[in-house]
């Protein structure tokens, strides 16, 4: 019992023992925990709020980024595949100025690498220190950029990048300026044709997702999001040789009869394709874009102006097409000058009875005057209308003009009178050497085109076949000696033209000294290929008739042309004759 | 459930690891061919620059201005007259 006893009073005394609070290891563990809090949100505040401009920079170098895959623009050639535009890729360095700061060693030879001085290059970086893409310099020729990266990688300078952009270069210079037009820095169509076909030569630009580091270099290509198309290329229907040739001969005669402008258009007659147009003062696409003087337009298609007596052999043909006269039929044109209303039509001298070829050959006003009096209104306006006088011509070209043609309805007697030489109306050179296609195809007028055409449009005839040989015909003595412009003549072969000089109309009505010096003209005249219009603007010389100014310009350019195009000649000896001649001499 | 079940859903869960190995697998290979179409991008870039280049120096040496220069010039060529030309019909 008392064994017993003892054993319990033991148990009793061991149990307090066996009970421990462990308090010490609890606040410990508790003490731990609440240290590691204390970390955590420390760290946490230490990054959200102490750190946060550090961190969101670092996250913000490195990330993935869409970035535009550009497309190239197309090219545009004539119509034998001669480059006239095109766009090549050129290397422009840049830099990123949080990286490559003003401090940054070996930056001097990174300067004489670029070509620049140090000191330039430290102000650049400094103010565009907040930045993180600035250029250090465009446009390097090729090689150098590569140069510049080298010299970059090799010193362990940071933040230098090569930034590569198409660049658009017009080889053919001032010659094809005014067709093709140019484009801006974001290589967007400005004007002439780059611009009329912006949309076809752009293409469109792809997407790609790239990962970049922390010098914005694209460290990997990660995806495709869209493939970039290239643009269109196009084809013109001119031809760079014939361009060429017309640009140089326009050129001249500016210069040489002291002029303020001038235009010149040559037709394709048998496609209505335009072959050459060239217009004076030109600039140089490739460099100074600014437009004094107006040189930037392209005066062929955007100015008009009356075109005065090239409008008389229209006059003549809606003659014969009417029957009003016959081919061998006279006019009498005695004594030189008619009255309708209160306005004197005059000629420069009484020409007296004549037949239709010398009124085209002496150019008398009288005589297309009261031919135009004697025609039905409503049929001498559609043939106008269907020459395309008073319609835009359609080629797309920014601001083409369509010229005036006031509706027969409106007509008065001395509008009616006046039209058949060219005054109450007005057209540009390209409208003018269009009316004249109708002549030079058998009476039959097709639509200009500035791109190339595979086959030819369907036409639409204007005047009998008849009607326009015989006219063709008239105007081939305007070419022969004794006619007004003789200049134009081509060796060997047939010409038929017409010359006009114009009074230029100023606000105080027709200037008496100011002069547009027009010949229009095709050849072979047999069978004719191309049609060549020339104006000159305001010549300041001595000379200031068509037949003077513009008319060598269209002899002097049909002559290489006709060559170039292979155009059988159609006034050479018949070799029969030198053979017979040869013959005779044996 | 029963065996059948038991027997599609396995299957199902086996279609959809699969067609999951199937999209990382088409997602690297699409990402490894668009790496080499983007260093083919870089070789045609290359290449169009330097032929860019030739077309314009091409297009500056073979000016008809520069070649008719040649012709009457150094090579003394100049148009037959029109009393020389015979034309054979």
């Amino acid at each position: 019992m008392a064994a017993k006893r003892q054993k319990r009073a033991r148990k009793a005394q061991r149990q307090p023992v066996a009970l421990p609070s462990f308090a010490l290891r609890r606040h410990l563990v508790l003490g731990i925990f609440f240290l590691v809090a204390c970390v955590l949100v420390w760290r946490a505040v230490d990054q959200q709020v102490l750190e946060k401009d550090f961190l969101q920079s670092e996250g913000a170098e490195r990330y993935l980024e869409r970035v535009t895959i550009e497309a190239h623009r197309g090219l545009i050639t004539d119509r034998r595949g001669e480059v006239l535009a095109l766009s090549t890729p050129v290397d422009s360095v840049a830099a990123n100025p949080r990286v490559l700061t003003p401090n940054t060693p070996h930056l001097d030879r990174l300067a004489r690498a670029l070509g620049m001085k140090v000191s330039r290059l430290r102000r650049i970086l400094r103010r565009n220190a907040h930045r993180r893409f600035v250029y250090l310099k465009k446009r390097l020729p090729p090689g150098q950029a590569e140069h510049v990266l080298k010299v970059a990688r090799a010193l362990d300078i940071p933040g230098v990048q090569l930034e590569r952009r198409d660049r658009r270069y017009y080889p053919t210079g001032e010659v094809f300026a005014h067709v093709l037009g140019f484009t801006n820095a974001e290589d967007r169509g400005q004007e002439g044709l780059e611009r009329a076909f912006d949309r076809e030569l752009r293409g469109r630009s792809g997407e790609k997702l790239v990962l970049r580091d922390g010098r914005r270099r694209v460290v990997e290509d990660v995806e495709n999001i869209r493939s970039p198309r290239d643009g269109a290329n196009l084809a013109l229907a001119l031809d760079g040789r014939l361009q060429y040739i017309a640009y140089r001969e326009l050129k001249a005669a500016v210069h040489r009869h002291r002029a303020i402008g001038g235009s010149a258009v040559i037709l394709d007659v048998r496609s209505g394709e335009v072959l050459a147009m060239v217009n004076q003062p030109g600039y140089n696409p490739n460099a100074d874009r600014s437009n004094r003087n107006g040189r930037l337009r392209n005066r062929a298609l955007t100015d008009i102006f009356e075109p005065g007596s090239t409008m008389k052999p229209f006059a003549v043909a809606a003659a014969l097409e009417q029957g009003v006269v016959q081919v061998d039929s006279k006019v009498d044109t005695a004594p030189g000058y008619f009255r309708v209303g209160n306005f004197t039509v005059k000629d420069h001298r009484n020409l007296g009875t004549i037949d239709l070829t010398t009124l085209l050959a002496r150019s008398s006003n009288v005589g297309a005057a009261r031919l135009s009096l004697q025609l039905d209104k409503a049929a001498w306006w559609r043939t106008l209308d269907a020459l395309g006088f008073g319609e835009p011509p359609g080629t797309g070209f920014p601001a083409e003009s369509r010229g005036r043609l006031p509706h027969w309805r409106e007509w008065v007697p001395v509008d009616q009178a006046i039209l058949a030489y060219g005054y109450g109306i007005s057209a540009s050179v390209l409208q003018l050497a269009h009316a004249y296609l109708a002549l030079a195809n058998d009476g039959v007028t097709l639509p200009v085109s500035l791109l190339r055409r595979d086959r030819p449009p369907a036409g639409e005839r204007v005047f009998s076949e008849r009607t326009a040989v015989d006219v063709r015909h008239m105007l081939e003595s305007v070419v022969a000696k004794g006619g007004t412009a003789p200049a134009a003549a081509v060796p060997g072969y047939r010409v038929a033209g017409k010359t006009g000089t114009v009074k230029k109309l100023t606000r105080r009505g027709y200037a008496e000294d100011r002069y547009r010096a027009v010949f229009v003209g095709m050849a072979p005249a047999s069978r004719p290929r191309l049609v060549m219009a020339v104006m000159i603007d305001e010549p300041r010389g001595r000379k200031y008739y068509g037949g003077d100014v513009a008319a060598p310009v269209f002899g002097r350019v049909m002559r290489e042309a006709l060559r170039l195009l292979n155009v059988p000649p159609d006034a050479l000896q018949r070799p029969q004759a030198r053979l017979a001649l040869a013959g005779g001499a044996g | 459930m029963s065996r059948r079940t038991l027997i599609w859903l396995t299957l199902a869960i086996l279609a959809v690891l699969a067609s999951g190995v199937g999209v990382v697998y088409a997602k690297a290979q699409s990402r490894a061919l668009f790496v080499e179409l983007q260093k083919q991008r870089a070789r045609h870039e290359l290449a169009s620059m330097e032929w860019g280049r030739l077309q314009l120096e091409l297009a500056s040496t073979g000016s008809l201005e520069d070649v008719m220069r040649a012709a009457g010039g150094r090579l003394r060529m100049h148009a037959p007259n029109p009393e020389d030309v015979v034309v054979v019909d």
